[in-house]
Order: C-alpha cells, then structure tokens, then sequence
C-alpha cells in the first residue's frame, strides 16, 4: 500500500501533518506537558488518554502489519538500542521541560503567534547543527555500546508478540469501559473549541498506522529539523557543512522493489523531503489555521529572560538529545513502543529520567523555588 | 465590596509551566488578602493549557474562579470562594 510517488507522498504527509496540527493546538495534546505534571504537580489525568493512544496504535499497527498492508517491518528507520538512545532520552526530557515543549507542540504553538516557542524552534535547529559538529564521537558511542542486537521484542517470537498484543488489548480495553463508567476520560477546560485528550488519542492514533501503511513508516520529524538547519548552514558556511560527515550521509536506506529509498539530513532532495518536512510544515499550517479560526492568533511579544534563557537551552538540548537517541517522543513513544520496539522503551526510561532532571532544573533555576 | 482590590497579572506569551507556576506564586503571595475577598486576582493568558491548569490549582487551593475569552486571550478571575 505505500505511495512511492513522491509528490503523492509530500501530499499525504502535508494533510496527515494539517489534521495532527489542527488536532494537537485543539486539545493541547503536549507530551512534554503529560510527562512533566506528572513530576512537577502531581498531575496523572493526561497520562490516561496517552495510554489509550498508545493501546490503539499497538493494535492498529498488528492489525495493519498481519494483514500485509505495511510494506517494512520493523521499520527501516529504527535501529539496534544502545546507550546513546537511553542518554539521548536523557537530554531530551530535560529539554522538552526547559523549553515547555516537545518538537510536535513547540511547532503548534509557534504557529499560533507564541515566541517562547519559535525561539526553542531556533533552539532545536541549533542543536541539531552542534550535533552534527560531534557525530563521529556518537556513531562510534552507538557502536560501542549496543544493548541488545534485535529491534523489537517479539521479532523472534512471533506467536509470543500475538498472545501479548490481543491480551493487552482486552485488558486495557476492560480498564479504559471502567475509566469511561466513573466518567475518567474527561478534562475539564474552558479553552474555546477544545478537544478532549482521549478523542485527540484515537486520531493520533489513526494518523500514525495511516502513515506506517501509506508513508512506509510511523511518524517521525526531528530529522527535518535537522535537514532545515543544514540548508541554512549550506546558506552561510558551506565549506563547514561539506566537511560534516553527518550531513554526507543518509540515515534512511531502503530497498524496494530494485531500487533503493534513501534519506538523511543532509541538504539534498530526498525521501525526508517527502515525509517528515511536509509532515512538521503541515503541522504548523494545521495549527494555524486553527488558531486563526478560534482567532486566537497573535504576537505577544517574548517572555521574561529567564523564561527565554530556558526555553533556548531547552530547544538546543531536544536538538542534541534527539540526534544522539537518532529519533524523538514522536517516533519513540507514538511509534516504537506500540510496536515494542527496544529504542522505544529504552528512550522511554531516558526520558522519563530527563524530564525528573529538568523538573528540578526549572524549579530551582528558572523559577527559583526553594524546597517542594 | 465595591472597593475590592483587583491585582493583574498578565502572563500573556508565557508557555507552560512558567503560567501555573507563575500562577501559584501570585496566589500564594496574596493569599490573605484574596481569601478575606479584599482583593481578586486577574489573570491574561494566551496560553489553551493553562485555562485548564490554573483554574484546576485555585480551585484546589480554595478559591473561586471564572474564566472569560477576551478577544484573543483568555481572563481568569481568581476570587474568594462563596
């Protein structure tokens, strides 16, 4: 079922990337925000519709995979973990609580007029530049330190991975009808036109099996982020950018059918131009057409300098964090785990310990409180 | 009441946390006077989360809160409770 015309796949990722945006600024489905409440204010009542997202995309993607509508599994994005992806995570927890996003809500919200986010947008970008600076150092850290050589818990194991996937599927759906009888699953919130979280839930959920079976592989952006800065890199000092091997190289190769799909973040036209760019430029025109509509668009003009301090800083460490683990919240939590993919969990429990780090970081630094 | 003391506090393009964080840190400042109802505190945000996350504080905290959407942002008047 994959789209191998690349305008038909810049198309279908624009519009996948248009619903998520629209959908993302409705509900304010923040991760960064789902994971830090949890540290900062004891606050576990998004975690509920992140667990239904993941639940419905781990039995989407079954169900997609046995019945031979996805052409790659597991995706050729994904690779072996190692220590990088569980420091990489490391990184990106603090970042993302520094910064008040992840690279999905820091474009939502940098579409509907906020600076906060469009200075930890620049901030991602540049880390992603200092990334590419220490990449040799990375590669060979990956290399050194693999954890386990397979991809996905159940590859080898297949019987095992359909017990576990239809056992997890009637279990947490029994939970999710009990969370929906003591009327669990609703948030309240004033903001006009809001979407609740666990309607937000299922669409992500849809959107990402659509993109594995019709875009070859689950979501993912942060090497968009990366392809942005090297075009503005190849702009100002593109001797520099030439020496990088990270830039030279592709981070996507694929067989398919006799040829061979490729892509990296390098400046070129390649297999990112038609996935992951549309996809974050449809993100944020999804977003701001949203904003626009609820007319809640505007320019207010950059917050108080510690504020910005963080949210720079914070934008640099998701752009090194992302690059060192090799992906992000978006493909890591949204698409390894449902497919229990060992980065996924592996990134997982880096980010988990970043975002308690960054939590007390923001607490003492930024906002200077003393104690609890 | 007519002369209740109203203390703004306009957090407009403040991202989360800073707009809870910077929330509570108003309230807790001015807890007496806004638990005897001699004053209200009102809050401007641009900010979607935070018209979730600031009324659900104050309300644990004990007060009353009502939120209006003003033009392009939201105002969220933080009172004492009834």
């Amino acid at each position: 079922m994959l789209l191998t015309e690349p305008y038909y796949l810049f198309a279908l990722n624009l519009l996948l990337g248009a619903v998520l945006g629209a959908v993302f600024y409705k509900s304010d489905y923040c991760m960064a925000g789902v994971f830090r409440d949890v540290f900062l204010f004891k606050q576990y009542s998004l975690l509920r519709s992140l667990l239904l997202l993941l639940v419905i995309s781990m039995a989407l993607f079954y169900v997609a995979r046995t019945a031979g509508l996805v052409t790659f599994y597991p995706p050729p994005t994904y690779t072996y973990p190692s220590l990088a992806t569980l420091f990489g995570g490391v990184v990106f927890g603090m970042g993302m609580v520094l910064s008040g996003g992840c690279v999905v809500s820091t474009l939502y919200k940098m579409a509907a007029g906020n600076l906060t986010s469009l200075v930890a947008f620049a901030g991602i970008i540049a880390g992603s530049l200092m990334y590419a600076e220490s990449h040799p150092f990375w590669e060979s850290f990956r290399q050194r330190t693999v954890i386990a050589t397979r991809m996905s818990l159940f590859e080898k194991t297949p019987d095992v991975e359909m017990v576990v996937v239809t056992a997890m599927t009637i279990g947490f759906l029994v939970l999710f009808v009990k969370w929906m009888r003591q009327d669990k699953w609703r948030i309240d919130a004033f903001a006009e036109g809001y979407l609740q979280p666990w309607k937000a839930a299922i669409i992500i959920a849809i959107v990402n099996v659509l993109a594995y079976i019709f875009s070859g592989w689950p979501i993912g952006i942060t090497t968009a982020y990366a392809k942005l800065g090297a075009y503005i890199e190849n702009i100002f000092i593109p001797s520099r950018l030439a020496t990088l091997a990270y830039f030279n190289q592709d981070s996507v190769v694929v067989p398919l059918s006799g040829s061979i799909i490729s892509g990296g973040a390098g400046p070129r036209v390649d297999v990112i131009s038609f996935t992951e760019l549309p996809l974050g430029i449809g993100i944020v025109a999804g977003a701001f057409f949203t904003s626009v509509l609820l007319r809640e668009f505007k320019i207010y003009g950059l917050p108080p300098r510690r504020q910005l301090m963080a949210a720079l800083v914070g934008g640099m460490l998701i752009g090194l964090g992302t690059r060192i683990a090799k992906g992000c919240n978006i493909k890591f939590i949204l698409g390894a785990l449902p497919l229990f993919a060992l980065q996924g969990i592996v990134f997982l429990f880096g980010m988990v310990a970043g975002t308690y780090v960054g939590v007390l970081l923001l607490k003492r630094i930024v906002f200077e409180i003393k104690g609890e | 009441m007519s002369e209740r003391k109203t203390i703004d506090l306009n957090i407009l393009g403040q991202v989360c946390p800073a707009c809870l964080l910077v929330a509570i840190k108003e309230m807790n400042n001015n807890r007496n006077e806004l638990k005897s109802g001699e004053a209200e505190l009102v809050i401007k945000t641009d900010h979607r989360y935070a018209t979730r996350t600031i009324p659900d504080s104050a309300k644990a905290m004990g007060f009353n809160v009502d939120i209006k959407k003003e033009e392009t942002y939201y105002e969220i008047k933080i009172s004492k409770r009834q």
